[in-house]
């Protein structure tokens, strides 16, 4: 079975093309994998103007992704999409394109919960049967394991999301979108630890605080927003970031722990964009083997908002069951894990798919 | 779990005189009757006692006996060894609670020794006719290594049984078994029955203190770590003698220490300001007995009773009576409440009934001060749930709680309105919503 997911969540529009085998359903062959990014002149993501680009860009991306794949349309036997949560003009653009496609090729139509195609690529590709997983991106931070037939969170974020709390630290001080592959940079050239607030209320974090206090530092000693990228070989600076993604990661994992622990799990699944940052894998790894567990690591391409998850997840569920109607395929902005019915886990199952 | 636990042994080892056995009058009735035999002079009871366990019969005798002639010293020896022998059970007996503590260790499958300045022989030759060699894995003596204070005896008999010396424990006495199984890497415990104080061996630098056998038996045993978290680790241990429990937030590895140091210290000063802001507030919580900060462990007393949980469960346990507990579990909340305390992990497990009766709430390690009703609700809502999971036989249980809880708490009944509304909510198992 073939299936083409496209990704349009935030500010990637991605498009993939995975099959599996008619002789193994559960076996994912990511066939392709293409994206193309909207990146803001100036500030955050502005949803129209992502929007906007997802919209330029589409045509262009589902070709390349069907060339990529060395398939053709009208061989497609399904189409996925990230059905949500996200940026609502991002996500209809996207479900736009996916209804077009299905409706043309007349071919199902499977809308995605954008999390759980983080989960369900990782399963996938990693080895991993029924991990813990640590989701961090822009927006998303959330620890999500499946208990009781769902994908559930254990914890949260109860204001930002670490990748824009990264991004507001580097944008307040000039460093461009995104930042936190600066700022990892700049971590590894500092071994000096300046004290930050560290907030973790039961399962939950919080980092809004954190990044007040790590600017507020930063602007009391002279490193203001348009200090050049030179002055920025500044090692005051070095430290803030170093101390910012210690005490930050060091409580992602502390909950991610917690989580484990509660529900008795020895995975430890990374995912989203900031799980491409190696000292956050690395602490996650030193805790899962602390505890004897297992910490497991999606390739880059795959950790990142991509197509490919959304197509694998499409081809999950269809083989579960799952059908949509074209009018089931509305977008949800706060699409939760736990709103799905995950068909294609038996209760307390690590394993099958 | 990559570091030793700290009291988890894979053997423990024993000093024989003193420790095992109360032998000293043995010692005192052999050793002068020998030194008469041969023309010198004996000990009183006060010489003698304080010398058991750290000086050879040979120093025994020299002390009295002055140059004693080595052919002579060996027939002394000879004789006292024959004596000692044919007439030790009139007057050596084992401690009590010694056998039951070494049959706990077999049961448990750790390796035992004895760590003795006997002859080895005879060390074994007693513990066969005394009953207890079954429970003993190895015996050194004199003869098979270097003596106390020395290492050597404890590192032969690790070696002989295959351990690493750091997972075991030396138990004994005299100072003399303390500082040989540190300079091993032991974990050592100073016992109090025999020749020397509490006061002497910590001065040796025992790790614990053992004042009586059934303390003995708590820090050897392995269920001494009460509970494992993500956090924390409550391990049961010993306090100037006493029973206590020891929570101990363990060190991460993978965040940096100055993050590390950072986080434990602040918990752990939270949880003891909670546990004394509590007490103060005349709530029935553990007693504070010690706080490490550095160290990130808050050492309080073990309480002794019942879980409330296993109270209420209990079939013997009458209708009235566990309204009345309940009730009581309510206007306990209430003193917390009103006190400014939330608890954070309110359930039956987190109440101890003591013997007398009165409730007594442990592990405030989510706990926080906070008046909120928003707090108040959320804390009663765990105890709601737990309730509703665990003793799901007895409906009527929380109704009385509450009860209890608005008696004692003037905004009674708007945290019973917050729970409704927190009901309401609906997130499915968030950590303790």
């Amino acid at each position: 079975m073939y299936c083409l997911g496209i990704e349009s969540t935030a500010h990637t529009f991605g498009c993939g093309v995975v099959s599996n085998k008619p002789s193994d359903g559960a076996i994912c062959t990511v066939l392709s994998n293409e994206s193309k990014m909207y990146k803001p002149v100036e500030g955050g993501i502005h949803p129209r103007e992502a929007a906007n680009h997802h919209a330029n860009v589409a045509g262009d991306v589902v070709s390349a992704a069907l060339e990529r794949a060395g398939i053709s349309a009208k061989d497609l036997d399904l189409v996925a999409f990230s059905q949500g949560p996200g940026l609502g003009p991002c996500l209809r653009t996207g479900a736009t394109a996916a209804r077009a496609l299905a409706l043309s090729l007349d071919i199902p139509i499977i809308g995605v919960n954008h999390c759980i195609a983080h989960l369900e690529i990782g399963r996938a590709t990693t080895g991993c049967r029924d991990p813990v997983m640590l989701y961090t991106s822009g927006a998303n931070t959330q620890v999500i394991a499946f208990a009781e037939g769902k994908y559930r969170v254990f914890g949260e974020t109860l204001d930002v999301g670490i990748g824009n709390a990264l991004d507001k630290f580097g944008r307040d001080l000039g460093i461009p979108f995104p930042a936190g592959p600066a700022i990892e940079t700049m971590a590894l050239k500092s071994k000096n630890y300046i004290p930050l607030p560290y907030c973790v209320k039961g399962m939950d974090v919080t980092f809004s605080g954190l990044m007040t206090a790590a600017f507020n530092l930063a602007e009391k000693n002279g490193i203001v927003f348009g200090t050049k990228p030179r002055q920025h070989e500044n090692s005051l600076l070095n430290d803030l970031c170093y101390s910012l993604q210690e005490t930050a990661f060091a409580a992602l994992v502390e909950v991610t722990e917690r989580a484990m622990a509660h529900t008795e799990k020895n995975e430890v699944l990374m995912a989203g964009g900031v799980a491409r940052n190696r000292r956050l894998c690395e602490m996650a790894k030193i805790m899962a083997e602390a505890r004897g567990a297992q910490c497991f690591v999606p390739p880059a391409s795959l950790c990142t908002d991509n197509g490919a998850m959304i197509a694998w997840t499409g081809i999950v569920m269809h083989r579960s069951g799952v059908r949509m109607k074209l009018k089931d395929t509305q977008i949800n902005q706060k699409f939760r894990t736990d709103d799905v019915e995950v068909k294609w886990r038996k209760n307390g199952n690590g394993g099958s798919i | 779990m990559s570091a030793p636990q700290s009291h988890f042994f894979k053997a423990v080892f024993f000093d024989l005189d003193g420790t095992l056995t109360d032998s000293k009058r043995t010692i005192f009735r052999c050793l002068n009757s020998t030194l008469d035999k041969f023309g010198y002079s004996t000990y009183t009871e006060e010489e003698i006692y304080p010398l058991i366990g750290t000086l050879q019969r040979r120093g025994m005798f020299y002390r009295k006996g002055g140059e004693i002639p080595d052919d002579k010293l060996q027939k002394m020896i000879e004789f006292y060894n024959e004596l000692y022998l044919s007439t030790y059970r009139q007057d050596t007996s084992m401690f009590s609670g010694i056998m039951d503590v070494l049959k706990a260790l077999k049961g448990a499958g750790i390796l035992t020794g004895i760590i003795t300045i006997k002859k080895g022989f005879i060390a074994r030759r007693l513990a066969q006719e005394m009953g207890f060699d079954q429970y003993i894995d190895v015996v050194v003596g004199d003869g098979d290594a270097k003596l106390k204070p020395a290492p050597d005896p404890i590192l032969t008999a690790c070696k002989s049984l295959g351990v690493d010396p750091r997972f075991c424990a030396m138990v004994g006495d005299a100072p003399g078994d303390i500082v040989s199984g540190k300079v091993a890497g032991c974990k050592t415990i100073g016992v109090t029955w025999g020749a020397n104080s509490g006061e002497k061996l910590a001065d040796a630098g025992a790790d614990w203190i053992a004042k009586g056998t059934d303390v003995l038996r708590d820090l050897l045993l392995p269920d001494d770590i009460v509970r494992r978290g993500a956090e924390a680790e409550i391990h049961k241990t010993v306090f100037m003698g006493r029973p206590a429990i020891q929570k101990k937030r363990v060190p991460k590895s993978y965040r940096i220490p100055q993050v590390d140091c950072a986080i434990r210290e602040a918990r752990t000063k939270e949880e003891t300001k909670l546990l004394s802001a509590a007490r103060a507030a005349g709530i029935d919580v553990p007693a504070l007995l010690d706080v490490d900060l550095a160290r990130g462990e808050i050492t309080m007393e073990f309480v002794p009773g019942w879980r409330a949980k296993d109270l209420i469960e209990d079939e013997s346990t009458t209708t009235a009576r566990r309204k009345a507990l309940c009730r009581g579990i309510g206007a306990s909340a209430a003193k917390l409440h009103n006190a400014g305390i939330i608890h954070g992990d309110l359930t039956t497990s987190n109440i101890i009934v003591r013997p007398s009766g009165a409730l007594c709430f442990i592990d405030f390690g989510l706990g926080e001060f906070s008046k909120e009703i928003e707090k108040q609700g959320v804390d009663l809502h765990v105890l709601m749930e737990a309730f509703e999971s665990t003793h799901s036989r007895f409906p009527y249980c929380f109704g009385e709680v509450m009860k209890g809880y608005k008696a004692g708490f003037k905004n009674g009944k708007g945290v019973e309105e917050k729970i409704k509304e927190i009901v309401k909510r609906g997130r499915y198992m968030r950590s303790h919503e």
